[in-house]
């Protein structure tokens, strides 16, 4: 069992390794002038990048266009980027960034009073286009209860489990005591627990 | 049981989980996990929610991928000829064009417009007491704005947080002129006087002496002024106890926008922070509804009941209670200001002369001193607070703030917060 573990571990690896060399060349071609190879790196990176970004904002329409910003921004930005470096931590930091100063413009936080008030009670309504993407009820109540979270859990939440961040990177990112960021995924952790137990 | 060591251990499971606990509180968590039953299913169910998101959450596969990638090629190709070309855009940052500086351009035309302005108020409507003036050194309000134009300019078109774009620069161009014209007329500041008073003092051209015996009149009126105008304007004591919790990060590719789109964003920023503006004044509802993190946070916890207290103890919680919030409120307001880089534009143009002549002197920026001392009564509150309740949350949520001033480089109450860490046992 261990051995058939490792063993996957380094198959993991080598892809990983693989992955990253073409990657490589991607970007040096697209550095190069090649149109079709950016249409690659958008075909392997844009799924990923969406589900974070929706999951940022919880608006379809929002999120497709700050993917849509990103993508323009680092094609514009490419030179600047470190090839050896993975593409997709840097792509994403870009959307994040065009994601959270919109959600500044916004200033759209919603207060957490109104969620110890009313409690938490996802609603069971569609998730518009969303819908498209979407296969089985699990995957809808997930959405539906991640969209209903409060934006300060909801952000904290999907930095760790989106993007796989430390408590350590969510602090500096977003300038909390890593204590909050620990209560913070608590507590969303809590609400779709009670949202999703029948589920679990 | 002790029940608040149970609620503690419970909050911890989240980071236990996520192997994200130091060793020893990790052990601390694993003993009680032997005795507790209930936090053995709170972990169970956080690592059942675990798997189950990396199991669900994942977008399925369908035709839309393929229409939004071609969506964005075409995007990229209209593009085109404003991407891309790396040696292009390092020229580019390296003489960044007048509409790449427009908002700063703007905003040093408000803030002397406004310093005129009030120049000639005063002028008018006080008798100044003439001061001596220095033989040696060159006037102090050009040597403050030559070194911020210094800044601004080393670092070869970074673009400057919005805080630090706003400080007064010498230079004026026309289409900065313009954007001046607009913020002004929204917000009804008289730049237009400002401008014929401008106009005016140029053509006499004070000598350095008059610069100097003015701008130290204009300091000491000020200050006897600033009582009667704190009510009616936007008071720079309105200060933040702590960033906005979430601070946009405006990242490199955001210098690739062409003008149109640059005056366009900034265009619906002004709208977006004018319609801010009237629906508070519509509604006249608490600022707190709606401001970030801090204010939110600290009023969503709930007044500990100070059980085992006397009652002189009882009445300090309570008066610590309420300084707190009374502070994260101003703190907020603030914050709520900070949020929409067009409204701290704005909010320059509304400030008292007193503010901006002292930033031009001093280079210190009387809202950051005022930041400070909120944020030095907040540190006091709350380590009140954390000596006399009982109730672990609010210790905690104290401890969290305190530790975060005490870590942070820029705050000047970092040794302050430090100390009450110590004095809390607290290291």
């Amino acid at each position: 069992m261990n051995e058939r573990s490792r063993e996957e571990k380094e198959s993991a690896a080598v892809d990983r390794a693989e992955d990253r060399t073409d990657e490589q060349a991607l970007v040096q071609a697209v550095l190069a002038g090649d149109r079709q190879a950016f249409g690659q790196l958008v075909r392997r990176h844009q799924k990923r990048l969406f589900r974070f970004v929706y999951g940022l904002l919880g608006d379809f329409d929002q999120a497709e266009d700050i993917v849509q910003e990103a993508f323009l921004k680092a094609c514009g930005a490419l030179g600047s980027f470190e090839t050896e470096r993975d593409f997709y931590p840097w792509l994403s930091t870009i959307a994040r960034n065009l994601a959270f100063n919109l959600m500044a413009r916004e200033g759209r936080k919603e207060s957490l009073d109104q969620i110890h008030e009313r409690g938490f009670d996802p609603p069971s309504g569609d998730l518009g286009p969303l819908e498209q993407l979407i296969i089985g009820e699990s995957q809808q109540r997930f959405y539906t209860a991640l969209k209903a979270l409060p934006e300060q859990y909801r952000t904290v939440f999907v930095l760790r489990h989106f993007e796989e961040m430390s408590y350590e990177d969510i602090s500096a990112q977003l300038k909390i005591p890593p204590g909050t960021v620990d209560s913070r995924l608590y507590r969303a952790r809590q609400l779709l627990v009670t949202a999703l137990k029948d589920l679990l | 049981m002790n029940q608040l060591d149970h609620s503690y251990f419970q909050q911890r499971l989240s980071a236990y989980a996520d192997g994200e606990l130091e060793p020893s509180a990790r052990a601390q968590v694993e003993e009680h996990l032997h005795t507790c039953p209930e936090c053995r299913n709170r972990l169970q169910e956080i690592e059942k929610l675990s798997e189950f998101i990396t199991r669900e959450s994942g977008l399925a596969e369908s035709e839309y991928w393929e229409q939004a990638a071609q969506r964005i090629e075409r995007a990229v190709e209209e593009a085109q000829p404003k991407i891309i070309d790396l040696k292009a855009e390092r020229t580019r940052r390296r003489t960044s064009p007048w509409w790449w500086r427009a908002p700063a351009i703007a905003a040093s035309v408000l803030f002397l417009g406004y310093i005129t302005l009030n120049e000639s108020s005063i002028l008018r409507d006080e008798v100044l007491t003439p001061t001596q003036p220095s033989e040696t050194e060159p006037a102090p309000q050009l040597k403050a704005v030559r070194s911020e134009t210094d800044t601004k300019t080393s670092g070869s078109g970074e673009e400057l947080p919005i805080e630090r774009a706003i400080t007064p620069a010498p230079a004026m161009s026309e289409p900065g002129q313009e954007s001046v014209d607009k913020l002004s007329k929204d917000q009804g500041v008289q730049l237009e006087a400002a401008q014929v008073e401008r106009t005016g003092r140029q053509e006499s051209g004070p000598s350095r002496e008059e610069s100097i015996e003015l701008n130290q009149s204009i300091i000491t009126l000020a200050e006897e002024k600033t009582v009667d105008r704190s009510g009616a304007r936007t008071s720079p004591d309105l200060a933040s106890a702590s960033k906005p919790e979430v601070v946009p990060q405006v990242v490199e590719p955001e210098k690739t926008a062409p003008e149109s789109e640059q005056l366009a964003e900034d265009a619906v920023l002004r709208k977006e922070d004018q319609k801010y503006r009237a629906e508070k004044r519509e509604k006249g509802t608490s600022i707190l509804r709606d401001t970030p993190q801090v204010a939110s946070e600290l009023n969503s916890v709930e007044e500990p009941e100070a059980t085992g207290l006397s009652k002189l103890q009882s009445e300090k919680l309570t008066y610590w209670l309420a300084r707190r919030d009374s502070l994260a409120q101003q703190a907020a307001k603030i914050e709520r200001q900070n949020l929409s880089p067009i409204g701290q534009v704005l909010r320059l143009a509304e400030a008292p002369a007193k503010a901006g002549v002292k930033t031009a002197l001093t280079g210190e920026e009387p809202q950051q001193k005022t930041q400070n001392q909120t944020e030095a009564g907040l540190l006091e509150a709350w380590y009140q607070i954390c000596r006399l309740t009982s109730d672990s949350t609010e210790v905690n949520r104290g401890v969290s703030f305190i530790e975060k001033v005490a870590t942070d480089q820029e705050s000047s109450n970092r040794e302050s917060a430090r100390n009450y860490l110590k004095q809390l046992g607290r290291h």
